[in-house]
């Protein structure tokens, strides 16, 4: 019999080796969003993987004292991821939610950036904000699902939206703590935007196929408006018009008082955001990776295809519109920069469209999925984190498009 | 693996829309499917292993013959083997390919579910326009989110207890006690293996799985029947075979 024991072992070997192979199949838990960027004066905030970040984008600053303070899961050791766009009010408070993997039990905080201490032992000390609050607390029962979206604010509440439909206004008391739960106004599919507030209404898209406008004060539904198929993006809310793209491959434009339609544009590729307006041009791209510039009624200015050359003169160097694109462009008054799903991020000149220079993520498979910040002449741009290390920021050349630094830091300088 | 999941998600979107919206009933069609399509490879080693079954008592004689002499066994073992066109590691190639196809199976339906912004992402990259308007996905089911492991437990014992019995039928009674050792282990560790994803991974895999178990079982009972049926009308070959040994041993 014991001649056989190596067989009977290689059997229980390999079937332990088929069960790990599987297991690791899914591997560390991968990202469910891209980062939340936001800038206030010289430094950013970054959400992403299972912290919140406070960057000193300086370029003076020392590479590896770039990390002002980090939070992770406040409160608890939860096992949280962070994508939500952090708002950071003028008094310093930082509100953003959490990611449970599509779970319940998530959260909205509120950091004090000007409350900076230590935390941790020694050797791995590390300075963390402190936290306002969260909702829910110790004392409140709502269940809330992961948040993708941003928070936005009036000044009188906080607004926030849900992976369980779920849009919540919590009051804002004058000395900074969260109060009782104003409202909340529930939709039957997953919203995975930031709600947008302006005047007395909040707009926000769903699932559902939906746009709603709510009553800020009381969340009672103002209109809905029936799109084609799910609005996963943010709306844009532009004057009298409220802008919002579809998976069904259009841009709508709606009355934003009576919610109905005023016009809508049909793009090649499905649409996530709504669009940037500039300069009375809305700036827009699909995920088919199609650039589009329209006019406030709708009518197509012109489209950079998915694919187009963008240097057709330089057949050394040769740039094409490559990836999809989630987010919204950043415009300014001469220049176009374009994020994409390939890694790229393109400058491109606002008046004529030619290329003016092309950043490829120095890592393969990072996807630029977040529109880039610019603070001054340095323009900041989150990866999707990608591999065992990743790279979590990139600052580059407005001017150039030079790799400035990276955050983490990847050498000493 | 790209080139297999794309089509799954697919079909999996296309018999969600024709079948009411229920993405559990598009799982379980698309099981049968993937069985249907994989019978080339999987009907011969089931034939295979139906024939080992039977060839047992042959076995146990031939080890009773040469107890003495396990290199003249073997190859004794082999030639009924070749004779009766059975191939004793013709379980291996299903076993991986099962794997194989779990885990784009598994890719399949953690793509078209889309429970995250990034999922959706990779799905606009994956289907026609045409599918935008039936998502997002509905992957409530019961008590079950498709997209998340049972927390009840209920499928994953379904997967244990459904491959243990697929398991069961299609082993060999093993005349050799090595080999018998080994069959019993494989019984336990399958069924405790798979289970082990089911509780792991989500739901609508384990879905994949026990249609799958069943699928597997009831085509094992009905090359039973055909081949009982075609041994009656051939007059017994196997019984013919066994008076061949007789002979031989005369």
């Amino acid at each position: 019999m014991t001649e056989h024991i190596p067989r009977r072992w290689a059997t229980i070997a390999f079937i332990v080796l088929s069960a790990g192979l599987i297991s690791a199949c899914g591997g560390p838990r991968p990202p469910t969003a891209w980062s939340g960027l936001t800038v206030s004066g010289e430094i950013a905030y970054l959400a992403s993987t299972d912290r919140i970040y406070a960057i000193d984008t300086n370029p003076q600053t020392n590479h590896l004292q770039r990390q002002l303070w980090t939070v992770q899961s406040p409160g608890q050791g939860a096992p949280f991821t962070f994508h939500a766009k952090p708002l950071v009010s003028e008094d310093g408070i930082l509100y953003s939610g959490s990611d449970n993997a599509g779970n319940s039990g998530n959260l909205v905080f509120a950091l004090d950036t000007n409350q900076i201490i230590s935390a941790g032992e020694p050797p791995n000390q590390y300075k963390t904000a402190g936290t306002r609050w969260r909702y829910p607390g110790a004392e409140n029962q709502l269940s809330l699902g992961s948040i993708y979206g941003g928070v936005s604010a009036d000044g009188q509440a906080l607004y926030v939206a849900t992976g369980k439909g779920q849009i919540l206004s919590l009051a804002l008391r004058p000395d900074g703590q969260v109060g009782q739960v104003n409202w909340v106004y529930t939709t039957t599919r997953p919203i995975w935007s930031t709600p947008v507030v302006s005047g007395s209404v909040v707009y926000v898209t769903s699932q559902d196929h939906r746009l709603y406008a709510l009553d800020a004060q009381t969340g009672s539904e103002i209109w809905t408006f029936a799109a084609d198929a799910a609005l996963a993006g943010t709306p844009t809310v532009y004057r009298d018009t409220v802008y919002a793209g579809s998976l069904a491959q259009k841009l709508y434009a709606v009355d934003a008082a009576t919610g109905t339609a005023r016009w809508e544009f049909p793009t090649q590729g499905w649409l996530w955001d709504g669009p940037v307006v500039y300069g009375d041009i809305l700036y827009l791209g699909d995920l088919g990776g199609n650039l589009y510039a329209l006019g406030l009624n709708g009518n197509e200015l012109w489209r950079l295809p998915s694919g187009a050359e963008l240097t057709p003169d330089d057949p050394e160097n040769k740039n094409l519109l490559e990836g999809m694109i989630r987010a919204q462009p950043l415009v300014t008054a001469d220049r176009i920069y374009l994020a994409t799903g390939a890694g790229k991020l393109y400058a491109l000149d606002r008046a004529t469209r030619s290329h003016v220079w092309t950043f490829t993520a120095l890592q393969g498979g990072e996807q630029f999925l977040t529109t880039p910040a610019l603070i001054s002449e340095t323009l900041l741009i989150a990866p999707v984190p990608a591999g065992a290390s990743p790279t979590l920021l990139y600052a580059v050349d407005a001017m150039s498009g030079n790799a400035l630094w990276s955050f983490p830091p990847r050498q000493a300088p | 693996m790209d080139f297999l999941i794309s089509p799954l998600v697919n079909l999996l979107l296309l018999f969600y829309s024709v079948l009411g919206n229920s993405f559990p009933l598009a799982i379980v069609v698309m099981t049968i499917l993937v069985r249907l399509v994989t019978l080339p490879l999987t009907l011969p080693q089931q034939r295979s292993m139906r024939k080992m079954n039977e060839l047992q008592p042959q076995l146990k004689e031939l080890q009773k013959k040469y107890a003495g002499n396990r290199q003249k066994l073997s190859e004794e073992q082999m030639k009924l083997y070749r004779e009766y066109g059975v191939n004793p590691l013709g379980g291996c190639l299903p076993l991986i390919l099962q794997l194989f196809i779990m885990i784009a199976f598994y890719q399949a339906i953690t793509g078209a579910l889309a429970v995250n912004p990034l999922q959706m992402l990779g799905l606009s990259q994956r289907v026609g326009s045409n599918i935008a308007p039936l998502l997002p996905i509905h992957s409530q089911f019961l008590w079950l989110d498709l997209s998340q492991p049972d927390p009840f437990y209920v499928l994953p014992i379904l997967v244990v207890v459904t491959t243990y019995l697929q398991q069961k039928l299609m082993s060999p009674s093993g005349a050799d006690p090595s080999q018998a050792s080994m069959t019993r282990q494989m019984n336990i560790m399958m069924p405790l293996m798979f289970g082990l994803f089911a509780l792991q991974f989500a739901s609508g895999l384990s879905i994949y799985f026990i249609v799958s178990n069943l699928v597997g079982i009831a085509q094992y009972m009905l090359i039973g029947r055909r081949q009982a049926t075609a041994a009656a009308g051939a007059g017994g070959k196997l019984q013919l075979a066994r008076v061949k040994t007789g002979a031989k041993k005369k």
